[in-house]
């Protein structure tokens, strides 16, 4: 499987503040990467960094197997982007934004954009200044959806979104990813959104990457145990991927519950306990 | 192909204001003319030619408006970084805005000829096609070093910023090419006079070409540090 994005020890800072550290991860094709972490973890950051919106300062971050995003220009026809703050132009209405992106995007489908907009039913003449929190992520799930994009980056996209609305989107990116050589990379709060379409889990708190896992592989093997200090002792230090003290005891979230030691019992997880616990723990 | 788009939704983002600034404009325009007939005024200080320098005044200006509005609705909708996602390297965003300004600017120009010619058939007054080139040439000078002074600014102060810098912008050119007169006469004194230029004819031109250059150059600045600019 080729990686349509890979970012390795990526490293930025705001003055003295490390925002970013070693931030290191993929995105297959035919993936998508759960993007996971409390505000102001670094998510928005980080693709702030892939776009080359901002510098980095160090590491390397690779689109399609080439870096320099802003020297490549023509590489971001092949990226949708659906960010949570920024947007399309306010004052244009969609018929207007068909006109534009016609010249904007060389590849792009003025049939795909038409059909998005009937499907999510957003109003043709109306400001897109003018509409919700959900119809802004639509109108721009639409315009990402409508240049024939291979990744998408999406930032809070499904934040906002009513429950029908946001099924409708989770099918329409199964749909995307489902094409060859296509993948997405999502930010989202919704660990049921997550839970439904990632293929993968990268978790990042306070600008470090906690997790980077197959999904299907954390809940087949990553488990929860409760120990005392000597159990913990025993751990394996290799399957410890972190920690937690309540009281005299430790919740441990280990890769591989095939290696604890017998006797102790592993506890089955859940998207939500995973994300709270890596998105916090010491 | 990806300039005209952006110049299009730049357009589109401000066409409502640009028409309803034109109108607004031709209006006061043939009210400062009416006006100055009547009372048959001169704000010399102010503006040279009167009631026409002031109607060509008021047109350009306003015609300004809505396009130095664009950063601030570009900044509050976050299109300002938006544009950065499309695959348009960033020295097309900067020239597009550079176009853009320069249209408005031509758009100004033509409307203010356009109107006071009308008004001075309307009004059965003198049309002096010399003055009046050489009143819209002032005024669309001006209105280019604003802009040259504008652009780099707001790329490196941010569009937040942006109500300041455009009334500094506009005001420092204002004040400066009020006394335009000394650059001509500059122009009528050794060396250069000995060019023999016919300035009643020449004069604008060489206005705007002065104006221009100096865009140019702004345009430069502008793409250095838009370049070098992170969208935080």
């Amino acid at each position: 499987m080729s990686n349509l994005l890979e970012i390795k020890n990526l490293r930025k800072s705001y003055g003295d503040k490390v925002v970013l550290q070693d931030v290191s991860f993929n995105v297959p094709s035919g993936a998508i990467v759960g993007f996971i972490g409390n505000n102001g973890a670094g998510k928005s950051t980080t693709f702030k960094a892939v776009l080359e919106l901002i510098h980095k300062e160090s590491g390397t971050v690779k689109l399609f197997g080439k870096e320099n995003l802003n020297k490549e220009v023509k590489l971001k026809e092949k990226i949708g982007v659906v960010f949570d703050a920024i947007n399309l132009p306010s004052n244009l209405t969609i018929k207007q934004l068909g006109k534009v992106f016609v010249k904007v995007f060389d590849s792009w489908d003025q049939n795909e954009f038409e059909r998005l907009v009937d499907i999510f039913a957003l109003p043709r003449n109306k400001k897109v200044g003018s509409f919700s929190r959900g119809m802004s992520m639509k109108i721009s799930i639409a315009v990402a959806l409508s240049h024939n994009a291979q990744l998408l980056i999406l930032d809070e996209a499904t934040g906002g979104l009513d429950p029908s609305s946001r099924e409708m989107v989770l099918d329409e990116l199964g749909n995307f990813v489902k094409k060859d050589g296509c993948g997405i990379v999502l930010s989202s709060h919704i660990m049921s959104d997550i839970e439904r379409i990632a293929t993968h889990l990268v978790i990042i708190n306070e600008g470090k990457i906690t997790l980077n896992e197959e999904k299907d592989k954390v809940f087949e093997k990553y488990a929860f145990v409760d120990l005392d200090n000597d159990q913990l002792t025993l751990l394996n230090q290799d399957i410890i991927i972190a920690q937690r003290k309540h009281g005299a005891l430790f919740t441990v979230l280990v890769s591989d519950k095939e290696k604890l030691p017998s006797g102790i019992v592993a506890q089955t997880i859940t998207m939500e306990e995973i994300s709270v616990f890596l998105t916090g723990s010491e | 192909m990806h300039t005209i788009g952006l110049v299009m939704t730049n357009y589109y983002m401000i066409y409502r204001s640009l028409l309803m600034y034109a109108a607004l404009s031709i209006t006061i325009a043939g009210l400062s003319i009416w006006v100055s007939d009547v009372l048959n005024y001169s704000v010399p200080f102010v503006v040279s030619g009167g009631g026409q320098g002031l109607a060509i005044r008021f047109i350009m200006l306003l015609m300004m408006f809505p396009t130095l509005e664009l950063s601030k609705i570009e900044a509050k909708s976050g299109y300002d970084k938006y544009v950065l996602t499309l695959p348009i390297y960033r020295r097309t965003i900067v020239q597009s805005y550079y176009l853009f300004y320069f249209l408005s600017i031509i758009i100004g120009v033509l409307l203010s000829y356009g109107s006071i010619y009308i008004y001075t058939l309307l009004f059965q007054l003198s049309f002096n096609s010399n003055h009046v080139a050489e009143w819209i040439a002032v005024d669309a000078v001006t209105l280019l070093v604003a802009g040259a002074i504008i652009f780099p600014l707001l790329y490196h102060f941010g569009l937040e910023k942006s109500e300041g810098i455009i009334i500094v912008g506009v005001l420092v050119p204002f004040f400066s090419l009020s006394k335009v007169g000394e650059i001509r006469n500059l122009l009528e004194r050794s060396p250069l006079s000995s060019f023999n230029l016919d300035l009643s004819t020449y004069f604008p031109y060489l206005l705007l070409l002065g104006g221009i250059l100096v865009f140019l150059l702004s345009m430069l600045i502008a793409l250095f540090i838009y370049s070098k600019k992170e969208f935080c």
